[in-house]
């Protein structure tokens, strides 16, 4: 497994420049308000890459996920997604993107089955009866998909936001803690969506658990600690 | 996975998708519903006691309709993108749904949500206030005219407080400025439907003024509404 570390603002190489799938940081600083989370960064991830981004709390994992997402902007620097040899600014590549995080959360007032439909639909497909039932049960959630959001433990909404995430299949997953709330068998359900992703696209976690750097093909340091 | 009949990416089966969410959430919540209804019925027996006391104006009377209209939509239709900032449904929406769709569906759901505060503050106002009706076609068309351009102005700046971190107290002052023009033009276009004699090209032009100011709104709020939600 390939570490690096935040400091080194490296140049993209030929190969990573010219990937058909990728992500790409390029000398990207995030501040809030006077605060530097992430300075001059550079990185790419690319096919078949799953790249874990490790650091202490407050370090920033959580804000490069939402720069990869388009969720924010970076106050300098470029990001960019190449989906199938076109390059995107991510607010425009979300269609490529799974992504969850401890921040998104799904209608508390709807049922299980309810929100994957609605979040199937405005992403342009229909799902039928049969894939409902197949995703939920991949999620351990059969049997469950009645039940409204509100009455699942917090683990089980974990659960149904990986149903959520990759439901339209895509090419890029962001996850940010992964395996929060979730017990052995959730995250070893991470763990088996994150290997079969590896076949297809690029992944990103960001995490603190020392097991789940083990998921990655490379590890990238924020911070580390000494 | 199957994709649909056509297989091709609809914007709006997913401001539909948007809308039925919203009214379905409603219906769960209520959270729109009650604080309107709440407020207009209040505001309404406020305003219909002290009415019996004494007999105001008519411009008096259209006047305190419209200003109920005004708060109870603010209070209600300001929750269509506060609830989802607050509950954090907001980040999986933006990452789900492009900014046409969200804009188009929640438009739809706060237009759906301003027709029933219409038709339930409209005739009890007017029956409680004991208001003419003249014109009441007329009166109807300048209500519903109104009310959509309301909708629309509400809309847009629900958006603009849901990314500013504000809540539904700022929503007055700030929806304040954009809906003085229209609130003017709605009295004065009101007023003229009480009046029998007033030609009813007159009352169309005040009716097309109304509208047209909404679909400036619905025209304004396209453009600003990607920038704004993508915030």
């Amino acid at each position: 497994m390939l570490e690096r570390a935040c400091e080194s603002n490296v140049m993209l190489s030929d190969e990573e420049q010219k990937a058909q799938l990728a992500i790409r940081f390029q000398s990207v600083t995030k501040r809030f308000e006077r605060r530097i989370v992430l300075r001059n960064l550079s990185l790419a991830v690319t096919e078949h890459q799953t790249l874990v981004v490790a650091g202490p709390n407050g370090s920033g994992k959580s804000t490069l996920l939402k720069l990869a997402a388009g969720l924010i902007r970076p106050s300098a620097g470029e990001i960019s997604i190449t989906v199938a040899g076109r390059r995107l600014n991510p607010s425009a590549a979300r269609f490529a993107i799974g992504y969850i995080s401890p921040e998104l959360a799904l209608y508390n007032e709807l049922t299980a089955v309810e929100n994957l439909t609605f979040f199937a639909t405005v992403r342009g497909l229909h799902l039928s009866h049969d894939e409902l039932a197949g995703l939920l049960s991949r999620v351990g959630l059969k049997g469950r998909g009645r039940d409204c959001v509100s009455d699942f433990s917090s683990g089980m909404r974990q659960r149904l936001k990986l149903a959520c995430a990759v439901l339209h299949h895509p090419p890029i997953l962001l996850f940010d803690e992964p395996t929060s709330y979730l017990d052995e068998e959730g995250a070893g359900l991470v763990q088996e969506i994150l290997e079969k992703h590896r076949l297809l696209g690029v992944a990103m976690i960001a995490t603190n658990e020392p097991r789940e750097r083990e998921w990655g093909t490379d590890v990238y340091w924020i911070n580390r600690p000494i | 996975m199957s994709t649909g009949s056509t297989g091709q990416f609809s914007l709006f089966s997913a401001a539909w998708a948007i809308l039925v969410k919203d009214i379905r959430s409603e219906f769960r919540t209520r959270v729109a519903l009650n604080s309107i209804l709440l407020f207009s019925v209040t505001t309404m027996l406020i305003v219909g006691f002290a009415a019996a006391s004494g007999e105001p104006p008519p411009m008096v009377k259209i006047a305190l309709f419209w200003v109920t209209l005004f708060f109870a939509a603010f209070s209600g239709l300001s929750h269509v993108f506060i609830h989802e900032t607050e509950t954090g449904s907001e980040i999986a929406l933006r990452m789900a749904a492009p900014p046409g769709a969200v804009l188009a569906g929640k438009l739809c759901f706060n237009l759906l949500l301003t027709a029933v505060i219409a038709v339930v503050i409209g005739p009890l106002f007017w029956l409680m206030l004991g208001l003419s009706m003249a014109r009441p076609f007329a009166l109807i068309a300048v209500l519903a005219a109104g009310a959509i351009s309301l909708c629309d102005a509400a809309t847009i700046v629900a958006a603009i407080l849901a990314k500013a971190g504000g809540k539904g107290a700022l929503f007055g002052a700030l929806g304040f400025p954009i809906l003085m023009p229209l609130m003017l033009v709605a009295l004065h276009a009101t007023r003229l439907t009480l009046i029998a004699e007033i030609p009813t090209d007159v009352i169309a032009i005040q009716i097309g003024g109304l509208l047209a100011y909404g679909i400036m709104i619905i025209a304004m709020s396209a453009i600003l509404f990607p920038f704004i939600w993508d915030q």
